[in-house]
Formats: C-alpha cells, sequence, structure tokens
C-alpha cells in the first residue's frame, strides 16, 4: 500500500456524503480515478454501512413503551419526593484550607514579630508620671468654686509660692440672695513682685483691684459676679 | 415547547415537563443502550437509570449544549458503568442468545436472519467506544461535533474512531479474525522455514 492511499483511506468513510471539505472530496476523486484498491475499499466500507442500515433495532412489542413509562414515571415521582431544595452553596474545601494556613501563617509572623533576643531588648520608655492632683493645680486668680474652707496657701507654694504673705489677701464676698453664702476668696494683689512694674493692661483686673479700697473690691467683685 | 423552555422548567421540579423530554428522547436511548449493552432487557434498565440520573441532576445542567447532547453522555456513562460490572463479575452475553423482541418474526427470510447475526457477532468484538461511535453516526446522525460532546475528546479523534470502527467492523463481517491473522501469518513463517 502507498503512503498515498494510507493519507486517503482516513477520508473513505466519508466519503461521498460526509462532513468532507470540497479541498479533500477533489484529492479522493482524482485518487480514486487511479487507485483500484482504494476503490475496493470504498466499496466495502459502503457495504458495512449498508448492512448496518439494513438491520435496524426491530421495534420492541407494543406494550413495550407504555409499561416503560409506567415504571419510569414511578421512579421519577420517588425521586422527586425525596430530592431535597438546593442547599446553599457552601465554601468550598480549598477555601477553607486556604484560610486556616493564612491563619497559621499570621500567627507566625506575629510570633516571629514579638520574639527578641536577650541582648537586644530594647528599654521601654518610662511611663508619664501620674497626674498632679487636683489640689496642685493652678488655680484661676479669681477662683470663686475654691472651697471655702480651703487654706490659703503657705510661703513657698502654688502659684504665688514666690509672692510675700502680704501680697494675699483674703476676700468675703457678701452673699448673693439667690446663690447662697459665698465663700472667702484668696486673691493675689502683687503689689511688689515686679510682675506689673510694666504697662498694665486696663482689663486687668487684679491690677485696677489693687488701688482699690476693700468697699470698692467688695462693689467691684459683686458687679462682676453679677455680669458672669 | 421547545427543549430549552422544558429543560427550564423541569429544573424548577417540574416532573411533567422531564416526562415530556423523555418521551422525545427515549427511543434513541434505548436503541444506543440495546447496541451497547447487546441485551434488551438490561437495555431497558440502562435507559431508565439513564433517564434517572438526567432528572437528578438536571439543576446542574447549564445548557451550554444541547440537552440531547448531554442526555447521551448520561446514557454512554450508564452502559460504560454496565460493562464494566458486567466484565467485572462475569455473566458474558452470548450473541446468539440475544433475540430482541420481534426480532423472530415468521416473515423474517433466513439470509436476513444470518446477516443479523453475522453484524451483531461483529459489533460484539467492537470495542465499547468504536460501538458507540458508530452507533452514534449511523443510527442517531450525529455530526463528528455531536459524537465529540458525548464521547469526549475532539471532532478530529471522533472521525479517526469512527473510521477504525468501520474497518474494523468490516474485518470482522468477512471474518478475518484474529487468530484467523494469526495462523495465516504463522503458515506464511513456516513455508519460509527450512524442512529438514
Amino acid at each position: 500500500m502507498k503512503w498515498r492511499c494510507v493519507l486517503m483511506r482516513r477520508w473513505l468513510p466519508d466519503y461521498p456524503d460526509g462532513e468532507l471539505s470540497p479541498f479533500w472530496r477533489r484529492r479522493l476523486e482524482a485518487h480514486l480515478r487511479v487507485c483500484p484498491d482504494c476503490r475496493a475499499e470504498l466499496a466495502e466500507l459502503r457495504e458495512v454501512v449498508r448492512t448496518w442500515r439494513e438491520h435496524p433495532l426491530p421495534e420492541p412489542e407494543p406494550g413495550f413503551w407504555e409499561a416503560f413509562d409506567r415504571e419510569l414515571h414511578l421512579k421519577l415521582a420517588q425521586v422527586n419526593q425525596r430530592t431535597p431544595e438546593p442547599e446553599p452553596r457552601r465554601p468550598r474545601l480549598p477555601y477553607l484550607l486556604g484560610a486556616s494556613a493564612l491563619a497559621v501563617l499570621l500567627l507566625f509572623v506575629s510570633y516571629l514579630a514579638n520574639f527578641q533576643l536577650p541582648g537586644q531588648t530594647p528599654r521601654l520608655a518610662e511611663a508619664p508620671k501620674p497626674a498632679a492632683p487636683a489640689a496642685s493645680v493652678p488655680q484661676p486668680q479669681l477662683a470663686r468654686e475654691a472651697p471655702a474652707s480651703a487654706p490659703a496657701p503657705a510661703r513657698g507654694e502654688g502659684r504665688f509660692g514666690a509672692a510675700g504673705a502680704d501680697q494675699v489677701q483674703t476676700v468675703s464676698l457678701e452673699p448673693a440672695p439667690d446663690t447662697g453664702p459665698v465663700p472667702e476668696q484668696v486673691i493675689y494683689v502683687g503689689l511688689n513682685d515686679g510682675l506689673w512694674a510694666g504697662d498694665v493692661p486696663s482689663w486687668d483686673v487684679e491690677a485696677v483691684m489693687a488701688d482699690l479700697s476693700p468697699q470698692e473690691r467688695q462693689a467691684l467683685l459683686k458687679n462682676l459676679s453679677s455680669r458672669r | 415547547m421547545t427543549d430549552p423552555h422544558l429543560v427550564a422548567r423541569a429544573q424548577q421540579g417540574d416532573l411533567t415537563a422531564f416526562e415530556e423530554l423523555v418521551k422525545r428522547y427515549q427511543r434513541e436511548i434505548y436503541g444506543l443502550a440495546c447496541r451497547l449493552v447487546m441485551d434488551p432487557e438490561e437495555a431497558k434498565d440502562v435507559t431508565q437509570q439513564a433517564l434517572l440520573q438526567a432528572f437528578i441532576h438536571i439543576r446542574g445542567f447549564k445548557q451550554q449544549s444541547q440537552f440531547r447532547t448531554w442526555l447521551f453522555r448520561i446514557a454512554i456513562n450508564q452502559c460504560y458503568n454496565f460493562l464494566k460490572t458486567r466484565k467485572k463479575y462475569g455473566d458474558p452475553m452470548d450473541t446468539r442468545d440475544m433475540k430482541l423482541v420481534g426480532e423472530d418474526s415468521p416473515e423474517a427470510d433466513l439470509a436476513a436472519k444470518q446477516d443479523r447475526e453475522r453484524l451483531y457477532q461483529a459489533l460484539e468484538k467492537l470495542p465499547p467506544k468504536q460501538r458507540a461511535v458508530i452507533t452514534l453516526k449511523l443510527e442517531q446522525g450525529f455530526s463528528y461535533e455531536e459524537i465529540s460532546q458525548v464521547l469526549g475528546g475532539t471532532a478530529g479523534a471522533a472521525r479517526v474512531n469512527y473510521c477504525q470502527a468501520l474497518k474494523t467492523l468490516k474485518k470482522h463481517l468477512k471474518g478475518e479474525d484474529e487468530d484467523e491473522v494469526a495462523v495465516r501469518s504463522n503458515a506464511k513463517v513456516a513455508a519460509r522455514l527450512p524442512r529438514r
């Protein structure tokens, strides 16, 4: 058998009415005109196809399909009753494995981040000192909210520690009719501390009060408290 | 109503729609099973099993191919499973005992009966895949593309498979069994041997 016959016989089952491209159909026709062996092969293949088509499967007996449909209907009905509703889609196993692997990796990385050699232990920054107690918070110069029992700051203590005792005066305000008794107020006079050597702004109440008599001072404080 | 409409209704659990689909294709499926299994009773069971499997899994059918192709693929897989089980657990079929319903009609002449027996015997010697491809091509009229969708592979592979199946069937119909070929080749070899 020539190589050309081997090549052509691969297309013989599709000749003449099979799925054959026009190119191969023309080549096959040309080859069959000159090759008697391939013509005989084609005739034998056609005989096989003819034998097959001459003997189709015989039809089953008349009641076969009725019985078939009845049996199948019963089976389908059973299956239909047992078939559950489709469950919501579960996450797939690879995703679960990937998530667990990622969690393990994160744990390992966090462990490595916390791992430190003994000689390389960095010193932690010192914790900030606790906040000063409320008594040492600088009081406003006119602290009306100070308790009545609060003593006057001693020498060398408080904001006015450097000031002399003669520069601190205790003023007792007149009780207002609606707010009850008003505690005594510690007023820093500050006449000789040098802080007021320069120009005194006109809004400085203490500077203004320094030149006032106690009665005028009380009147001024009363006026200020009534404006607040 | 077209196949996609019926399939869509069957996917929502409509048993009537699925039975309509079954009535369209059950004869073709049964014919394929008869050719592959070579036993009418077993073919009936295999056909019913294939249709049941199709109903169970029809929700997973995405209609990317024809329903007919999908159904044939299920049927062929069921036939393969049956043949594998039969090969594993014995029970070989003898084609001379295979009597399809209506085959022994009195008007059937003797020559046709002999031809049919010869064809069945030759068919039984074919591998299941070649039996399937020749059945799909000659009986169901599938194209190579459809055969490739049913059996897997490419259209070119289906064409080569069909060509090989025809040649093998021709060889078996002509009685050129492997045994005879072996005897002939041995005779040729023996003739070449020098006589003492």
